[in-house]
């Protein structure tokens, strides 16, 4: 049973998706277009990582699963000193956990997801 | 119990707040940052009974903020149980080497996160009940130091050395000799310098141990030949053996100190004990000798005694080993 307190940090969990999906979007282009690694991989993995660590508790398993994936990408390409396989590498995973994102998005914005929600 | 969760994601410390009070654990502070954290802990009246920390956090991770707060007096044992992602466990190992007890994985499990903080508890509850039986043993073994505490002229009994007999026996044995038995018989006794700073320092069951060790030492020097040894007090071993044994040699005094050496013994709060023997001369009956025969044994310890208490002043006497060896 889901609590309105549960209910409530759910809610915030997917406005917070919302807020970062265009950043997230912009990030990937960046790191596809090889611009400022460094710093984009450090930017874009606090928030994969707080992805990753929430999403699962809120029940968005695949979306949790995809941000631990690119958070272990992203820290490859760190370790890895951004060469191109490790880059290549992170961006097709953060690819695939804005389409997640995207995803739950969608669903969360239904009024049927909403009523489960609520 | 009280409970400090730590981590920079606010969301992620609500949403921990609201599952531990889902789990019955409603004390909850949190603290947005390591800073935020130390001050928390130290500005606490009433200690933490348990401290929940984020692993990746910007400016100090959870395992360095781990390791100072383990610095903390009031923190040496609390346990610390680290939030950590699978994608973390790498990191784990570190943050047990530094003082981490246990972890909690994200996404949480209501029902992991309560067994997590059930052991937790257990763990605080053995702390008691172990710091509570320390506490009373400590209390015994004081009781039992104060109630075996033995004069130092007390020639106790050493047990479990090959070789070893107290006084009287030694005696006894002496006089039972037949007249030429006692002519063939020696006497050399060994003197632990400065006896009287180490009874002082020890405690009596460290002082019986650091004796039997030395007896054991000087007994397996002398376990060539045939002998009989005995404690007689103040840091004095008087050992009886044949007048022409090999062991008699000028170097028996450096063997056994040797091997004195090697034992690295200690006082109890781990300080070196250092023993230093000092060897008298040989004492045995002559054709014209005409008083009692266990005065060699008498004649041998005060020859131990005389050279232990000149090396005490080196310069006026600077053998510590007796000629007539």
């Amino acid at each position: 049973m889901i609590t309105s307190a549960m209910n409530s940090l759910r809610l915030r969990f997917i406005d917070r998706l919302d807020t970062l999906l265009p950043g997230m979007q912009r990030q990937l282009g960046q790191i596809r277009g090889g611009e400022a690694l460094e710093e984009t991989f450090g930017a874009v993995l606090v928030d994969v990582h707080r992805i990753a660590g929430l999403a699962g508790s809120f029940g968005f398993f695949d979306l949790g699963n995809r941000a631990a994936e690119t958070e272990a990408a992203l820290r490859r390409g760190q370790g890895g000193g951004f060469s191109r396989a490790t880059v290549d590498e992170a961006a097709q995973h953060l690819a695939g956990l804005v389409e997640a994102m995207e995803r739950t998005l969608d669903g969360a914005q239904g009024t049927e997801a909403r009523s489960q929600v609520n | 119990m009280k409970i400090l969760a730590v981590d920079d994601d606010p969301l992620l410390l609500e949403l921990l707040e609201a599952t531990l009070c889902g789990a019955g654990y409603e004390n909850v502070t949190l603290a947005n940052s390591p800073l935020d954290a130390l001050r928390i802990l130290e500005e606490s009246l009433v200690p933490f009974k348990c401290i929940l920390l984020d692993i990746q956090m910007p400016e100090m991770d959870g395992i360095e903020l781990c390791s100072r707060i383990r610095k903390l007096e009031h923190y040496q044992t609390t346990p610390i149980l680290m939030i950590t992602a699978m994608t973390e466990r790498s990191f784990v190992e570190r943050a047990f080497a530094a003082g981490a007890n246990d972890y909690i994985s994200k996404p949480f499990d209501p029902f992991e996160l309560a067994t997590r903080l059930r052991l937790a508890e257990e763990s605080i509850q053995q702390q008691r009940i172990v710091a509570e039986k320390v506490f009373a043993l400590q209390h015994l073994k004081r009781e039992v130091e104060r109630k075996s505490r033995f004069n130092p002229e007390t020639a106790i009994p050493i047990e479990d050395v090959p070789g070893v007999v107290d006084q009287v026996e030694l005696e006894n044995h002496l006089l039972q000799m037949s007249r030429s038995e006692q002519y063939q018989t020696v006497a050399v006794a060994f003197q632990i310098e400065e006896f009287d700073a180490i009874y002082a320092r020890s405690q009596p069951s460290e002082l019986f141990l650091t004796l039997t060790d030395v007896a054991e030492c000087i007994a397996d020097q002398l376990k060539r030949t045939s002998f009989i040894m005995a404690y007689a007090g103040l840091g004095v071993f008087v050992c009886l053996l044949e007048k022409n044994a090999p062991v008699l040699s000028p170097e028996l005094l450096q063997f056994a100190q040797y091997a004195v050496d090697e034992l690295q013994l200690e006082y109890e709060d781990g300080t070196p004990c250092k023993v230093t023997l000092a060897m008298g001369e040989v004492q045995h009956k002559t054709l014209f000798f005409s008083g009692a025969p266990t005065a060699i044994v008498h004649e041998a310890i005060e020859s131990a005694r005389s050279v232990a208490s000149q090396s005490r002043f080196p310069q006026r006497h600077p053998s510590r080993i007796a000629k007539a060896v």
